[in-house]
């Protein structure tokens, strides 16, 4: 992940006028943000609006942030409000992907499986991601915010409003949820 | 042990998260017990799976479209600069001393008595006399004053708008 300094040394420049110094910081961030609104909206033109949204509004409430937390928990943290506040908005509209959707990726995936190759490791990654999809919304927050965004369970409290032993129990069930996910699936042999 | 509370000490062995003494529990375990070992690498195993997680990236006109949408955009002032401790404690202020006033008033008018029912303190509102308080002339200064508190905040308001936008 990036360094904090070179964050808040990001953020002063801005602070001070230089607004392209902000654009470091979207370059830095706009994928994490782009992949955390996709848990929510499964909506690549939806998504990225909202991440448009998220760094619009932290750059408005930049002189709010105060350092006490890294720059990263504190974008994460607008990101979860934007997409919560947006759902709310929104009702029932979002869409899911369905079962139908999920056989014909695992059709596909068992007939070009070559084992041992780097097509392989390719192959689970997109299961991965694939099954990330399946998972509830706040399951598959937690799980990329804690292995892609990198942030710690006490960050993933602060993100989420939720206690770090709350967070731990509900990381440990995501985990287990999108192994069930993956092995009833997807190959076993990709998954070991 | 129970194999769900195990699962749970192995992932936040695996996270990091667990105490020195858990730790030092688990390394027990996985040098005692097979079972342990080959639950704790099959684990580790999946674990490597999750970490192949890769961020999602939007259009590559992202950055240009945030950068134009904040051509027209400031940055608001700290919420710390707009908004006056003082006025957060005159108000603060206010509101606890009508309490005290009200609690003391309260406490001022209980009878305590051996009723056998129980009944509400009588408060007496005349003998407060709110007529000599509320004359007309009173009501004409409140409005008056609440009127030019609303004109200097307004003015302030508007001083300051025209600042940011020149």
């Amino acid at each position: 992940m990036h360094g904090q300094e070179e964050d808040i040394a990001l953020i002063q420049m801005v602070l001070q006028g230089t607004q392209s110094a902000y654009a470091r910081l979207v370059v830095r961030y706009q994928s994490y943000v782009f992949s955390l609104a996709l848990k929510y909206v499964n909506d690549r033109e939806l998504a990225e609006e909202l991440t448009q949204d998220v760094f619009i509004k932290a750059y408005r409430s930049l002189a709010d942030f105060k350092g006490t937390s890294k720059f990263s928990t504190w974008l994460y943290t607008i990101t979860h409000n934007t997409c919560l506040s947006h759902l709310r908005k929104k009702g029932s509209d979002t869409v899911y992907p369905g079962d139908e959707y999920l056989a014909s990726f695992a059709e596909q995936s068992g007939h070009a499986l070559q084992p041992g190759t780097l097509f392989e490791q390719k192959m689970q990654q997109q299961m991965l991601d694939h099954a990330l999809r399946l998972l509830p919304i706040a399951d598959g927050e937690i799980v990329t915010l804690f292995y892609l965004a990198e942030q710690s369970v006490e960050e993933i409290g602060l993100i989420t409003g939720l206690s770090a032993s709350n967070v731990k129990v509900k990381l440990f069930r995501a985990r287990a949820k999108l192994k069930e996910i993956m092995e009833t699936r997807f190959s076993r042999e990709l998954i070991r | 042990m129970e194999q769900h509370e195990l699962e749970i000490q192995l992932w936040e062995y695996i996270d990091g998260t667990s105490s020195p003494a858990e730790r030092e529990h688990i390394d027990m375990l996985l040098a005692t017990d097979g079972q342990v070992k080959r639950q704790y690498e099959e684990m580790l195993a999946f674990q490597s799976v999750l970490q192949t997680a890769a961020p999602e990236e939007p259009s590559l006109r992202f950055t240009k479209n945030v950068m134009e949408a904040l051509a027209q955009t400031t940055i608001a002032p700290a919420a710390n600069k707009y908004v006056n401790p003082f006025v957060l404690r005159g108000i603060a202020a206010f509101f606890i001393v009508s309490m005290l006033v009200i609690i003391a008033y309260a406490l001022a008018n209980v009878r305590t008595t051996q009723a056998t029912a129980l009944s509400l303190p009588q408060i007496n509102l005349q003998a407060l006399h709110p007529e000599r308080v509320l004359s007309p002339v009173f009501i004409s200064m409140f409005f008056g004053v609440n009127v030019i508190v609303g004109l200097v905040l307004a003015d302030m308001y508007l001083r300051r708008r025209g600042r940011r936008h020149t």
